[in-house]
């Protein structure tokens, strides 16, 4: 029942978060977010690269690490392979699955948007994703921002 | 709004769920193949399916791969090409066990059986050729452990594999899935530099190999014991539009009752340049019989020295389709042997 509550409360924040989208003429900009319950509160930008890369594939307690990702024509997609690693999202995707095919890097999770991904991230302890500042400065409880360094 | 809305609500009622999800992934291909050999000379195919899950629970991940193939027949074979447990208890230490591609040289285990991440439309000789299995020992079963030192400062790390495996079955198309051939086991080394930074995307590593071949005397089979060792050695580097894979693998077979030596030499190197979705490539593929090893000879593997030149492009439509087209020619002692062939690989 509980947990039926909590499920209910977070579709209420994540529709007031979609009520608040940037509008379209603005640039997205994303952050980092994980599980609050994920003591990890910083990444470097090489960090976030070996993640999404598929080197660093474990938390700092062991625990498998596990990426959200949008689907290939989404902002978040978009924005992770142009400022991260300069190519196209068509690329990155085809890398991150080349990776998972390999048995190198978990499979991820694909969120079709900021709700989405913060839905996820609040289920799982370990889980990493990203989310428009504007999703960002609305979290529900279960979600935090990784601070980038 | 309200589909949004809908989408938002339903991933929110399963994300309880979805620790115990598995996600399927499909691979495959389409092909035409025209050559100028034997009574048909241009033919459609649609040989592999490839079917991948893979789990993860804690330090633990599944890796499972069911390769459903038509390997130089008209009838389909089911194989589990990949059945294997992985932990990592260190961010830099890594096990395997199970049925797992070796980790020799590069491509085996870079592309495994997903024709759509390759750049060519077929694997070089050395892995697998025209409806027989290459000569490297790329299919096996055992344990696998890994391990990575970070150099420093952005200058890339070393990393070493070190396998213990059943080895070579009882010719190059058999894995020793449920039995091995003897008492012997192989043993399977690997060591890299991956670079970092400026070196991002180099690949530099070299491989030892060490088995026992146990002798099979079944009629047109046949083939002594032999002690093997490979020695192999790879450079590759992936930029953002520059593609180069070199490889070279020594074999030397001895056979254990006469002494008599077999050693063959195979190397390739693999060049593209990307623009856009484009990659146009080259490969050209070398392959020495010092003296032909009854071991690759009972497998149908060829028996004199050739080269393979390979020139074709690939267009990466969509993160899950890309189409490839090339031409090749075998340069050998008889009749030059000439391919053209246009794929369609998939990756769902």
């Amino acid at each position: 029942m509980a947990s039926s509550l909590q499920r209910f409360a977070l579709c209420l924040a994540i529709i007031a978060l979609m009520s608040r989208a940037a509008p379209a003429d603005q640039p997205h900009r994303f952050v980092l977010v994980r599980n609050a319950k994920n003591p990890t509160t910083h990444m470097s930008l090489e960090t976030m690269k070996a993640v999404y890369s598929g080197r660093t594939t474990t938390w700092s307690n062991g625990d498998m690490l596990v990426v959200v990702i949008g689907p290939e024509d989404s902002p978040a997609m978009a924005w992770l392979a142009d400022t991260v690693f300069n190519v196209s999202a068509k690329t990155l995707l085809i890398r991150i699955k080349q990776q998972v095919f390999r048995g190198e890097m978990p499979h991820p999770i694909t969120a079709a948007d900021d709700g989405a991904a913060i839905a996820a991230i609040a289920a799982q302890p370990n889980l990493v994703g990203l989310v428009s500042e504007a999703a960002a400065k609305a979290l529900p409880s279960g979600v935090a921002v990784i601070a980038s360094e | 709004m309200s589909a949004r809305v809908g989408a938002i609500i339903a991933v929110a009622c399963m994300a309880g769920s979805a620790r115990g999800d598995t996600v399927i992934n499909f691979f495959g291909d389409v092909d035409y193949y025209v050559d100028h050999h034997g009574d048909t000379t241009n033919t459609f195919q649609a040989p592999d399916l490839d079917i991948f899950a893979m789990q993860t629970d804690g330090k633990f991940a599944f890796v499972g791969e069911l390769l459903v193939e038509a390997f130089g027949q008209n009838t389909f074979d089911i194989d589990a090409d990949r059945l294997e447990v992985d932990y990592k208890p260190l961010a830099w230490l890594h096990f395997r066990a199970g049925r797992i591609r070796s980790a020799f040289g590069y491509y085996g285990d870079a592309y495994q059986n997903g024709k759509f991440f390759m750049l060519t439309a077929l694997w070089p000789e050395m892995y697998e050729g025209n409806g027989f299995d290459g000569i490297v020992p790329s299919h096996t079963v055992g344990l696998h452990a890994d391990a990575s030192r970070e150099l420093g400062n952005d200058v890339g790390r070393i990393t070493l594999d070190a396998e213990v495996l059943n080895g070579r079955g009882p010719n190059l198309d058999t894995v020793t899935v449920y039995q091995d051939q003897g008492n012997h086991k192989g043993i399977d080394l690997r060591a890299r530099y991956v670079g970092e930074g400026a070196l991002d995307g180099l690949i530099v590593g070299a491989n030892m190999y060490i088995d026992r071949i146990e002798s099979d005397l079944n009629v047109g089979e046949e083939h002594p014991a032999e002690a093997e060792l490979i020695l192999g050695a790879h450079a590759v580097y992936m930029g953002d539009r520059a593609h180069v894979i070199t490889e070279a693998a020594w074999f030397r077979d001895r056979d254990v009752v006469t002494q008599t030596l077999y050693e063959t030499i195979a190397a390739f190197g693999e060049f593209g340049y990307g623009f856009g979705d484009y990659m146009p490539y080259l490969r050209f593929e070398y392959l020495h019989i010092g003296s032909p090893d009854p071991y690759f000879v009972a497998s149908g593997f060829p028996t004199y020295d050739h080269e393979i030149v390979t020139a074709g492009a690939k267009y990466t439509a969509t993160a899950s389709v890309a189409f490839k087209l090339q031409g090749s020619v075998t340069v050998q002692p008889t009749m030059n042997d000439y391919r053209a062939l246009a794929q369609a690989a998939f990756a769902f």
